[in-house]
């Protein structure tokens, strides 16, 4: 008997399973969803979708979401211990909540923690949190704090961005260290970089030579497979920087000269010699023999080697520095370090440089432009490591070295509003949004010396030339009297977040949990951490809401399809199935109960700095006038509370008159900037979707188009920055680890190399195209993958070393940390892994009672210790190679 | 007019959209995956390859599977298609036996993947089988039907899948067949598939 | 590299094939019996009980099917040896019941006899599906040509001698049945079948021999399913239950038979091999099934 069809509809929107918000066109009939697939017309993943994006139909009507908000009624919180929830209204879950932040935005909004881990929402969470309420406290979990360290500031610092990635439309030669990127698995998916890659692979011959400590999807697609020691792979980059520089001796003189601070003059003590006036670098002109300023319209050369005196005292180019210093790098110091013979860490820099191609150009839309086809990419698993932030920094030095920093082919990155400060660095321009490691917030570690105290709970203050630190909220929660930190986290708020599970060991984040009197969880399932709340508040699915600018100027995929902008609206594809509300609902909703959402500013506009008040004043509707309604016409009146879809209207209609002259202003969108044709309400948006235009040169090179930017291979600001770190540090009396402040790359050892030698294994995870969050593992048809992968819920080792130490497939083990940490899992043999390497699925080993993801696989984040001896003191990273040891079950 | 499909081993990156693409358009039951994603190892450390073949119905030019049904419930169109009458099949298992590929699936028991409940995507799309049937890849005719590509094609990530007529020699897929010397999986069983594959 | 094995023919299937397999032997052996002239009883209930055993079978495949009430469809398709099998089975089903019915007095009334001529037809026809009974199942098995231990000229020899081993226990049991009646026969019936017990014997080692033998020369998949049955989890059924209860206690069962020559040793002796030689029957078309490893389609290699 055929069913009758009286509703047949396909509703475009943006997918949220991962970073990428790629376009998808879902399919309703009969009010059932059946389908999703992509959208041919956006240019965000060209029609096609990757599987989690099919599976949101199984998450959306999974038994197991939270279908109505619910309130603890057991005191007691910890692992394991059932919360005895209680279901209760809307009206009380907001109430008794809204009461909390009221209270502590009255005493301190520096006691609220916003726990989130939805990157597509930043644009409305954030002006919520730093600006409306007042705290500083953004903590991520898992997915953005192992992985971004050292790879935001290198962007900031190389390509004014948040995301660095390969000109893979230009390039020929990839050299691929620790990253999926274009194999379905970096910080989301990408659909888009998926079909370059495989397009460059096949249709240009793109080379990939990838590092990587186990055979991952990248190493078994690529050309040549190099297993390398986990966290090793500065020691491989600074060998390979030392070949190119004084082996082979091949640079990109030109390059170098124009677009790097090489050819600034730095003096015996490091710094760098600067005119009296104005202070900025000088540089050694060798035709007139005499130094002038860098940005000086009549320097007819610029030196890069030799030294020079100048009024008695010596100095050198920064690149001349640079080489002498790396000398100390050979080959075989460096096999010794990573496993890797030397002689193919010399093939590797030999075959990079010269398909680099040093000298030659391109025509792209009539511009000229260098042309520089051979470029590294990096992500985890190369920075996931104490040594992160000089890792990324080398890596880049690399490229720069080559001349392929923003430019077709190499390391480019989505940063074209960049503005170069005064002594030509890059700085993100105003539109950028994110915390920032560049230009070093040295007037933070000032306040923190003349008031004693730490201000942030992530000891966020220490860390001036980094922002990825916020996994030390849970250090800062167990040992304020240690830090200096003269207030109490009172309340939590988590949204899609899960940090006991996907942090680091599990028992330190309860720890830090249990002394947190309030928490609030905006979740769709019960997951580990939501366990902990004392309120918990049903989320709708994405399938469910309205969303806006999801694609948000971070731009996780760099660039969208081939070089363009894209932002696109998520609408509700079917009515709320549950008694649910979207995560922006529920923040409009606490602000107004809260005191928050209404009313302007109460400080007068000349006490303002940087043109904003200061944060915790003004409600949340002025602030979103100020980030995103820029028309006057379209702007939120103050005190009434709108729908998320007018505001929506309003922000679209509004988007073509962003007002660039509110600096810090984080949040407006300059690409759309002056053209009304992008302007569109909420109408508009729910029929076509998305706005969308083709980048220009100027946009996606701006390194060699635009005048006066020039990339670092020298890092004056470090040791400054370290001596300051230090003194604060030393007064404050909190011991403090300052050795990586140097101005030029060092090798760093992590934690790993000085374990004790009977933790012989090191052990990584990995993620697959079909997982991205620990949520990955509640949606049934992931996991019936995930099981169905030979590799992925085991943990693989090396066949020899299996033999060596007798064990066979499948056998059960125990792997424990130097730390004493342990998990349990079942070995696969396989030939695919360094011998001293244990690699396992990550997002698994979940003890929630959700049936599948229960007692699935293990859980790698519970050998990761969270404490700052661990972390990346400059970039905050954590350290993800551990040492252990196996033994049978 | 001969349907036929080009999957490129080279691209293929192991992502599973083929396998989760089909069981989403077809409401596959648990554990009955119409497409799927091998993986396989070869070599000795270091020198290692791992190669990813997905595999589907192969819809073979002279299959076995519809000279061993008893029941003549599975059959092939003009078109290529290989098909299975759910009407007339009785889930005897010999063509599930006897596919060289093994592709195909019997359909045992009524199962749903959640214990506590149906979801309404699952009751609409399960009355689309028949429990104790056998069951496969269609090559999603119905779609096709319509102008459009299968699931599977729609979806992958890479560019890996191909879609259209054998036959047609200035096909896409016969191009592809021809410049990368496309090759079918176990020759000498002479089962001609419809599925082509380009090496990795 | 793991090898899947099929798992979707199980016990009914080898039931199916062992209760239509023991028809086959159990007739081909009650006619030569037969031809004798002098064990009428055993041959007359011998192939009296072979349609018996062929509905067993076709119950067996009735309710292997998922769907049995479609069971009439499995005639549609003249080119599948399950077709092929079933139509087999039907007429020999009919022959032998038709030729063994007038050998009772209350079917007297057929308007045939076994020596009439009608009766001689019926019976040509019955021999010729009884051995075509004992073939078809090997020849079922062999289609899937990527199930390597599935192979025709191994199984074929292989199935054949079991129908006539298995038939032949049906004999014993049938001949002790009938001590009363057949007297001091019994033990010449119970020796002559004895030797015929040892020489299938022989010859089914040596065909298992082979096929051990050659699977192990043949590639993966084809070992994988050797070392299923003589190392992996198949071993205690084929090992303990089809070499050793199935095939080696018989035959030394046998061979002390041929020296008993009083009753009641003797009649045991039969009863109990009769008893594990249908045992070892049923389980050697068990592990055979059951150790269809499948040819993948690309198989791993530890050296490129």
């Amino acid at each position: 008997m055929k069913e009758e069809i009286f509703e047949d509809v396909w509703i475009p929107t943006a997918c949220n399973m991962c970073f990428a918000g790629c376009s998808l066109r879902v399919h309703r009939v009969n009010g059932v969803v059946i389908k999703i697939e992509g959208n041919l017309e956006s240019p965000n993943n060209l029609g096609r979708i990757c599987a989690k994006a099919h599976t949101a139909i199984m998450e959306l009507y999974s038994p197991y979401r939270i279908k109505v908000p619910l309130k603890r009624t057991n005191p007691e919180k910890g692992i394991g211990v059932d919360p005895k929830w209680v279901e209760i209204s809307w009206d009380e879950a907001l109430d008794i909540t809204a009461r909390k932040l009221k209270e502590i935005k009255a005493e301190d909004p520096r006691q609220f923690i916003y726990q989130d881990m939805d990157f597509q929402g930043l644009i409305v969470d954030l002006p919520w949190l730093f600006f409306a309420f007042g705290s500083p406290h953004w903590v991520l979990s898992g997915g953005g704090i192992q992985c971004g360290g050292g790879t935001h500031t290198a962007a900031e610092q190389f390509n004014a961005a948040f995301v660095e990635l390969p000109d893979v439309a230009h390039c020929k030669y990839v050299l691929q260290i620790g990253s999926g990127f274009g194999f379905g698995s970096s910080y989301g998916t990408s659909v888009l970089a998926t079909q370059e890659y495989a397009d460059a692979r096949l249709e240009r011959g793109m080379k990939i030579v990838t590092l990587e400590p186990w055979l991952s999807v990248p190493a078994a697609k690529a050309d040549e497979w190099i297993p390398i020691r986990p966290g090793t792979d500065l020691a491989f980059c600074l060998a390979m920087l030392n070949v190119l520089l004084n082996d082979l001796e091949i640079y990109d003189a030109e390059f170098l000269k124009k677009y790097t601070n090489g050819p600034y003059l730095v003096d015996k003590d490091g710094s760098f010699f600067r005119d009296v006036k104005e202070g900025k670098p000088l540089v050694w002109d060798p035709e007139d023999e005499k130094a002038k300023s860098f940005d000086d319209q009549n320097v007819k050369d610029f030196a890069l080697l030799g030294t020079y005196k100048i009024s008695d005292k010596e100095y050198k180019p920064a690149f001349q520095v640079l080489k002498e210093h790396v000398k100390q790098y050979t080959l075989q110091w460096a096999s010794k370090i990573t496993t890797v013979p030397a002689e193919t860490i010399k093939r590797i820099a030999k075959e990079f440089s010269e398909t680099a191609s040093i000298g030659s150009k391109i025509k792209i839309d009539g511009k000229e432009l260098p042309l520089r086809p051979a470029t590294i990419e990096y992500f985890k698993g190369a920075q996931g490591h104490k040594n992160s932030w000089w890792f990324c920094m080398t890596a880049n030095i690399i490229c720069a070295v080559v001349g392929g920093i923003g430019v077709p082919g190499g390391r480019i990155g989505f940063g074209p509003d960049m503005a170069p400060a005064p002594d030509g660095s890059m700085q993100r321009g105003p539109a950028h949004q994110l915390p920032s490691g560049y230009p070093p917030k040295l007037e933070e570690l000032e306040r923190v010396y003349e008031s004693g105290h730490i201000d942030r709970i992530d000891l966020g203050d220490l860390f001036p030339a980094g922002f990825d630190n916020c996994q030390l909220a849970y250090v800062g929660i167990l040992e304020k009297e240690k830090y200096k930190i003269p207030y109490a986290i009172k309340a939590m708020l988590i949204e899609h977040s899960n940090p006991i599970h996907s942090t680091g060991n599990k028992e330190i984040v309860a720890e830090a949990l249990k002394k947190i009197p309030f928490i609030a969880s905006i979740a769709l399932f019960i997951d580990e951490t939501t366990e902990f709340a004392d309120i918990v508040f049903p989320e709708s699915h994405f399938l469910e809401r309205y969303d806006f600018l999801v694609n948000n100027r971070c731009a996780w995929e760099a660039w969208a399809g081939k070089y363009h902008f894209i932002e696109t609206l998520r609408q509700p594809v079917i009515k709320p199935l549950y008694n649910t509300k979207s995560g922006w609902e529920i923040l409009i909703e606490l602000a107004d109960r809260a005191g928050f959402l209404f009313g302007a500013p109460k400080t007068p506009q000349e006490k303002w700095i940087n043109n904003m008040p200061p944060p915790g004043d003004g409600g949340y509707n002025w602030w979103l006038n100020y980030f995103y309604i820029g028309d006057p016409e379209n702007q939120l009146e103050l005190n009434k509370k709108y729908k998320v879809e007018e505001i929506i209207d309003r922000m679209g209609k509004s988007m073509s008159k962003c007002d660039l002259s509110r600096s810090i202003s984080a949040f407006v969108h300059p690409e759309w900037k002056g053209q009304d044709e992008f302007a569109h309400g909420i109408e508009w948006y729910k029929e076509h979707s998305f706005i969308t235009r083709k980048a220009t040169p100027e946009e996606i090179y701006p390194l060699t188009l635009k005048k006066g930017f020039r990339v670092p291979i020298y890092f004056e600001f470090m040791k400054k920055t370290g001596e300051k770190v230090k003194m604060t540090t030393e007064k404050l009396g909190i011991p403090w680890d300052t050795s990586s402040y140097v101005n030029l790359p060092d090798w760093f050892p992590n934690p790993a190399e000085s374990s004790p030698s009977d933790y012989d294994m090191y052990i990584v995870s990995y993620k697959t195209a079909y997982t991205t969050h620990g949520k990955s593992a509640f949606n049934v048809f992931l996991m019936e993958q995930m099981k169905k992968d030979p590799y992925f819920t085991k943990i693989t080792i090396n066949y020899e070393t299996a033999k060596r130490k007798g064990f066979k497939d499948d056998d059960e083990v125990w792997v424990e940390s130097v730390e004493g940490y342990r998990i349990k899992g079942r070995l696969k043999l396989s030939e695919g892994v360094h011998p001293e390497v244990l690699a396992t699925g990550s997002t698994l080993g979940h003890w929630v009672d959700i049936p599948d993801a229960k007692d699935t696989g293990t859980n790698f984040n519970e050998l990761i210790p969270i404490s700052v001896e661990d972390t990346d003191p400059v970039s905050g990273n954590m350290d993800l190679a551990r040492k252990v040891k196996i033994r049978k079950a | 007019m001969r349907y036929g499909m080009v999957i490129d081993l080279k691209r293929c990156i192991n992502c599973r959209a083929c396998s989760i693409a089909c069981k989403m358009e077809n409401v596959t039951p648990p554990g009955i995956f119409w497409s799927d994603v091998l993986t396989f190892e070869s070599g000795k450390y270091p020198n290692v390859k791992k190669t990813f073949i997905p595999t589907l119905c192969m819809h073979c030019g002279d299959p076995i599977c519809v000279k061993v049904c008893p029941t003549g419930a599975s059959y092939k169109r003009e078109d290529g298609v290989v098909l299975v009458d759910y009407d007339k099949c009785f889930g005897c298992g010999y063509c599930v036996v006897a596919c060289p590929y093994q592709v195909r699936s019997l359909n045992e028991k009524s199962s749903q993947y959640f214990l506590s409940e149906l979801t309404p995507y699952e009751r609409r799309g399960y009355p689309l089988h028949k429990v104790g049937v056998a069951e496969k890849c269609n090559f999603c005719i119905e779609k096709v039907e319509k102008g459009e590509e299968p699931a599977c094609v729609e979806t992958c990530q890479a560019k890996a899948r191909y879609f259209g007529d054998l036959d047609d020699p200035q096909s896409e897929v016969s191009k592809l067949i021809r410049n990368r010397h496309g090759f079918q999986f176990h020759r000498e069983f002479g089962t001609d598939p419809s599925v082509y594959y380009l090496s990795a | 590299m793991e090898f899947e094995k099929q798992k979707i023919w199980g016990n009914l299937i080898a039931a199916d094939l062992f209760f239509s397999g023991i028809g086959g032997g159990c007739f081909f052996l009650s006619f030569l019996l037969e031809i004798q002239n002098k064990y009428g009883p055993i041959s007359n209930l011998g192939e009296i009980l072979t349609p018996i055993f062929i509905s067993i079978a076709l119950l067996c495949l009735l309710f292997h099917l998922r769907i049995p009430i479609r069971f009439y469809r499995v005639f549609l398709n003249p080119s599948s040896w399950m077709t092929r099998g079933s139509v087999i089975l039907s007429i020999f089903f009919i022959s032998s019941l038709l030729y063994s019915l007038p050998s009772f007095e209350t079917f007297n009334w057929l308007p045939w006899s076994k020596a009439s001529s009608l009766g001689r037809v019926i019976l040509i026809i019955a021999i010729a599906f009884s051995l075509l009974n004992m073939i078809y199942p090997a020849v079922l098995l062999s289609v899937p040509k990527h199930i390597q231990s599935w192979e025709i000229s191994i199984l074929l020899p292989l199935f054949l001698f079991l129908s006539l081993y298995t038939g032949l226990a049906v004999l014993l049991l049938i001949t002790i049945s009938y001590v009363r009646i057949l007297g001091d026969q019994t033990i010449t019936i119970l020796h002559m079948l004895g030797k015929i017990g040892i020489m299938l014997i022989i010859i089914e080692i040596f065909t298992l021999y082979i096929f051990t033998k050659t699977m192990l020369n043949g590639n993966q998949p084809a070992k994988e399913s050797i070392f299923l049955l003589i190392k992996g989890e198949l071993m205690p059924l084929f090992i303990g239950g089809v070499v050793i209860i199935g095939l080696i206690v018989p035959f030394f069962m046998f061979i002390s038979s041929i020296f008993i020559v009083s009753m009641p040793p003797l009649l045991i002796l039969a009863g109990v091999s009769g008893l594990l030689i249908l045992m070892g029957g049923f389980l050697l078309r068990y592990v055979i099934v059951k150790a269809g490893v499948y040819s993948p389609i690309y198989i791993e290699r530890s050296i490129i």
